[in-house]
């Protein structure tokens, strides 16, 4: 990293999110080189806690207080999510109100769906990384989550085929020769921000109150409560200030949300 | 009238929805704090719960808590004894009783 120039949260909770895939696949993984000679970086890197949650000869450094570490875990963890609120409301200068009550609810469907997403159904398989930082020019409080598990447009597709089928049959009919929904280009992003938009991610059995943790935080966005939400999950990039969902060329394992608490 | 103050009697930091999940589960609360009280007690006493002071509540919690008693106890027993308290998000009661009418629960 000698040469980096930015350090982007979402890339640091991605690297251990890739470490706890090759642990769990029994890929034996060793990483060599050199920490970032940028000193913004390499402060951020420091105070992230990231050589924390590797084996490294790295030593912990003193917490800063406009990092939240990362922290991660199978299991949902009420406790990080009052933890990161206390966190952001402290340097927000704000009090508990709804909005931090609609994060902070969001943050525990978050961790709770990372086992509905896991690739088998154990605890000790799929993680969930968070980590938030203040940025002191904006004032905002800038959050990464990462659930490490399949990924939302993979999960949606495994568990609702037939009617994801169904909800892309006008693309579909678009494309001749084209038979299979995974053939269509920008089919993970077009999911991605359906699943946001509420519109097709519900429970098999149609109830109403279940699937309501990404078009929670959609309708946060649009309410102007959070800012700068954005996914990547798949081949899918969502960007919800732009209104934009375009396919990436390559998969991203698991799916990374980063917003502002605004 | 028993009352039941959520943040206080059992954690600010309510979890998700089984106990499997993680802690301060909504199926946790539900056992050790309503299922009693439907099980055993007066079955004319009303419960009122108290929302406030928490630091929000996942849709997993609520609906596995209220809705889960719903469909275990009946959903016409359950409207009928539990009263909600909820200054700090008035709309979250209404939330609560879409849940236990939508439950599954037997009428």
């Amino acid at each position: 990293m000698s040469g980096c120039s930015e350090l982007d949260m979402g890339a640091l909770l991605y690297i251990l999110s890739l470490f706890d895939y090759y642990r769990l696949k029994q890929i034996p993984c060793r990483v060599r080189g050199n920490v970032p000679e940028d000193k913004k970086c390499l402060a951020l890197l420091m105070s992230s806690g990231f050589f924390q949650h590797v084996y490294s000869r790295m030593p912990q450094s003193a917490p800063d207080r406009h990092v939240f570490r990362i922290a991660s875990a199978a299991l949902t963890h009420p406790q990080t999510a009052r933890e990161i609120i206390d966190f952001s409301l402290k340097h927000l200068n704000q009090r508990i109100s709804e909005k931090s009550k609609a994060i902070y609810r969001i943050l525990i469907e978050m961790m709770n769906n990372t086992r509905e997403h896991a690739f088998v159904r154990q605890t000790e398989t799929s993680k969930w990384h968070v980590m938030a930082v203040h940025d002191d020019q904006s004032g905002a409080v800038r959050f990464a989550f990462l659930d490490g598990g399949q990924g939302v447009p993979s999960t949606i597709l495994k568990k609702h085929r037939e009617l994801v089928t169904r909800w892309a049959e006008p693309m579909l009919t678009k494309l001749p020769g084209v038979r299979d929904i995974s053939a269509v280009r920008d089919i993970d992003a077009r999911l991605l921000m359906s699943a946001l938009q509420g519109d097709i991610l519900r429970s098999k059995t149609e109830k109403e109150y279940r699937g309501k943790g990404m078009p929670e935080i959609y309708g946060l966005a649009g309410a102007g409560h959070v800012g700068n939400l954005r996914l990547v999950s798949g081949k899918g990039f969502v960007d919800c200030t732009k209104k934009l969902a375009v396919g990436l060329g390559s998969t991203f394992q698991g799916t990374l949300y980063t917003w502002d608490f605004l | 009238m028993k009352t039941i103050h959520i943040a206080r009697d059992f954690s600010t930091a309510p979890g998700g929805r089984y106990k499997r999940d993680g802690a301060n589960s909504g199926e946790e609360f539900r056992e050790k704090f309503l299922e009693p009280l439907f099980e055993e007690g007066d079955m004319s006493e009303k419960i009122r719960i108290v929302l406030d002071g928490s630091y929000g509540y996942a849709t997993s919690f609520l609906e596995e808590a209220f809705g889960g008693l719903a469909r275990k106890f009946g959903v016409d027993k359950v409207l009928s004894r539990l009263e909600f308290v909820s200054k700090e998000e008035p709309l979250l009661r209404d939330e609560v009783l879409d849940y236990i009418r939508k439950s599954g629960g037997k009428r």
